[in-house]
């Protein structure tokens, strides 16, 4: 296992490589000129040329590219044009943020979305399973800008249990995380109906039930484990894009994460911060999707094994 | 004479299918001795499963429903027994075994969690004690390194290893009828006598009464005390493996005999009687076989045959009797 996940770690140099070359080139082709906007309307062409000779934008674009992976390599991402800062920090600064809502969103996710996808599964076409259903298509097609501003308005405004935004306690994470955490929940809540009522129509769950174990048993220790195998992977895409930081949801409740500190740089034509954040969201779905499949293996002995011999 | 252990009186199970209802079994007796071997033989679709699951009380996931009869276990109805009642005689006294053995273990629980998980449903005992018994009933089919197999998975075992642990996971509890249906079809045929010899050394050791379901004459003529033959979801002969291989009455039965594939030859279908087994809406009025009968008579399209004698469906031996 250890091995495996070596070798797949190294794997993902090459991969990230490239990954760094397309962002490059994508950034630059954003049009819209950085020094411009950032030296402002009235400023001089002498001093719009300041700024470019400065972070090295008057340099061809080849250059600027060997310059950006020459300081990658010693872990140096470079500086902020708008700000001046390294972007190592404001990016160290941004993730934490991002990092504790996703995982309190995912938590969410999974607890909601296991729950009502296992009692439809369980009571499919009877009421129980047409309410988690109208729950479930409800929490995909419900835009999240406007299920954060509604919870706003009920809970903060009107009721005014939690803050409206900002970072803080316990009780800043509540809206935000739901808001974040719903479609994921509708979604986690679908997929795992549809491999539940496959895995129940399975031999082995008939030969549980001729053993005479209750409809509990059958469905908690033989089902539920074999209905999350699929279940699994797509909990994991949906935890990395979580991950990259919701730029609508950081935005309605002034979050500090990740996702708002992404939409600033476009704006503002903040090439290393855009370059690296794109990295560094490539780097975390690698690794999620390492951590996956290592889950995978674990719930599904028959990888394991293959993969042990 | 004894009484059966498991006699199925006047038994109907019938599909609601997209609103229309499908009758798989119309009206079938059959009764299972202690330490018989009954075999149940018939044409694929004939109703063999949904008889078994009917028995089992397993029908709660399809769309199929028992509608009438009566399935008396030691004299009590099945059928009229709560579900907690039922879930008791489930793997304790009644056990199955199905054809698949390569998906009906659970693929993601190791074989001896699947045994002991069995053992302790129904018996009151430790977690050590029921591995023993696990153990002891690996070793009873013939599995070898059976300590070892209780921790492995069922994909690492072949087909006929896993038939043996779904066998030694139905007899754990030492129940009074094990139900096989199909047991050996999926299997190749060296393994599938592997597999007969170990049901018949558990029926000799724990005198379990055992309905055999099979589309096979030649494994019934190997396994069997007893045998119905089933078509269109009716038993249209029954009698001991003697008396039918030796003196067959119904023109379906003398059909399936003369299908049994020649020593040496490969052919195990029974292709020899002539057309399909018709389905439900396209059933004749009368005797159901009647569309494929050589010896079909006008009296047989206008009316059912019952069973004369409580062995035979067929208007012909009536007029034997006469
Ligand atoms: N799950 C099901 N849904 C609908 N109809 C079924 C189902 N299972 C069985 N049947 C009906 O019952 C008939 C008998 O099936 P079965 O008992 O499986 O035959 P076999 O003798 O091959 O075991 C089938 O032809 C079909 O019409
Ligand atoms: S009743 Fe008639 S059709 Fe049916 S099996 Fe006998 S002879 Fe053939
Ligand atoms: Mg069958």
């Amino acid at each position: 296992m250890l091995k495996y996940s070596v070798k797949r770690i190294l794997g993902m140099i090459p991969l990230l490589f490239v990954i760094s070359l397309i962002a490059f080139m994508f950034v630059h082709l954003i049009p819209g000129d950085p020094a411009r906007l950032i030296a402002g309307t009235d400023a001089t062409i002498e001093e719009i040329e300041n700024i470019r000779e400065k972070y090295g934008l008057n340099q061809p674009l080849y250059q600027q590219y060997f310059d950006y992976m020459a300081n990658l390599f010693q872990g140096d991402l470079g500086q902020s044009i708008v700000t001046g800062r390294p972007v190592l920090d404001m990016l160290v600064e941004r993730f934490g943020p991002t990092l504790s809502l996703t995982l309190a969103s995912m938590a969410w996710a999974l607890i909601f979305g296991l729950l009502i996808g296992v009692i439809s599964a369980v009571k499919r076409n009877k009421w129980p399973d047409h309410l988690s259903m109208f729950l479930a298509v409800s929490g995909v097609s419900i835009p999240s800008f406007w299920l954060g501003l509604m919870m706003i308005q009920l809970f903060s405004v009107q009721l005014g249990w939690f803050p409206t935004g900002g970072i803080g306690g316990f009780e800043t994470y509540i809206l935000p995380s739901f808001t974040l955490g719903a479609g994921v929940a509708a979604i986690i809540a679908r997929f795992t109906r549809s491999s539940l009522m496959d895995v129940l129509k399975e031999d082995y769950i008939r030969t549980g039930r001729s053993k005479g174990l209750t409809e509990f048993k059958v469905i908690n220790r033989h089902a539920v484990r074999n209905a999350l195998i699929p279940v699994v992977t797509m909990s994991g895409l949906q935890f990395g894009f979580l991950l990259s930081g919701s730029i609508i949801t950081e935005t309605i409740f002034s979050w500090p994460g990740l996702g708002r500190l992404l939409i600033n740089s476009i704006t503002a034509r903040d090439y290393p911060v855009i370059q690296s954040e794109i990295l560094l969201f490539s780097l975390e779905f690698l690794l999620i999707n390492l951590l996956v499949d290592l889950l995978y293996g674990f719930l599904n002995p028959k990888i394991r094994y293959e993969e042990g011999s | 004479m004894t009484e059966p252990i498991l006699s199925i009186n006047q038994l109907y199970t019938s599909f609601r299918v997209d609103g229309e209802t499908i009758p798989a079994v119309e009206g079938i007796d059959l009764s299972l001795y202690p330490g018989e071997i009954v075999g149940l033989v018939g044409e694929s679709g004939s109703g063999k499963s949904v008889t078994s699951l009917s028995v089992m009380q397993l029908l709660d996931e399809t769309p199929g429903e028992v509608t009438g009869g009566e399935v008396l276990f030691q004299g009590k109805d099945l059928l009229k027994f709560t579900d907690r009642q039922k879930r008791k005689v489930r793997g304790n006294d009644i056990s199955m075994i199905f054809q698949e053995p390569m998906t009906s273990l659970n693929p993601v629980l190791k074989i001896g969690k699947q045994l002991i998980e069995a053992i302790r449903e129904h018996q009151r005992i430790s977690q050590t004690e029921a591995r023993k018994h696990a153990v002891h009933m690996l070793n009873q089919v013939g599995i070898p390194r059976s300590e070892e197999i209780m921790n492995e998975y069922p994909h690492q075992l072949s087909g006929g290893m896993r038939q043996r642990v779904m066998i030694a996971m139905a007899m754990s509890c030492d129940p009074k009828v094990l139900i096989a249906d199909e047991p050996t079809t999926a299997l190749d045929v060296t393994i599938q006598a592997q597999i007969l010899d170990v049901m018949r050394n558990m029926r000799k050791e724990h005198n379990t009464s055992i309905l055999f379901i099979t589309h096979d004459l030649g494994v019934i003529a190997e396994m069997c005390d007893r045998v119905a033959v089933m078509y269109s979801g009716r038993i249209v002969e029954q009698g001991t493996v003697y008396e039918i291989f030796e003196n067959p009455k119904h023109p379906y039965t003398k059909g399936l005999l003369g299908s049994i594939p020649k020593l040496g030859a490969k052919e195990d279908r029974l292709d020899s009687i002539q057309g399909q087994v018709p389905t439900v809406e396209d059933r004749p009025k009368g005797c159901k076989f009647a569309n494929r009968c050589p010896f079909v008579m006008d009296h047989c399209w206008e009316e059912e045959p019952p069973l004369f004698d409580g062995e035979n469906r067929c208007w012909l031996h009536e007029r034997e009797e006469a």
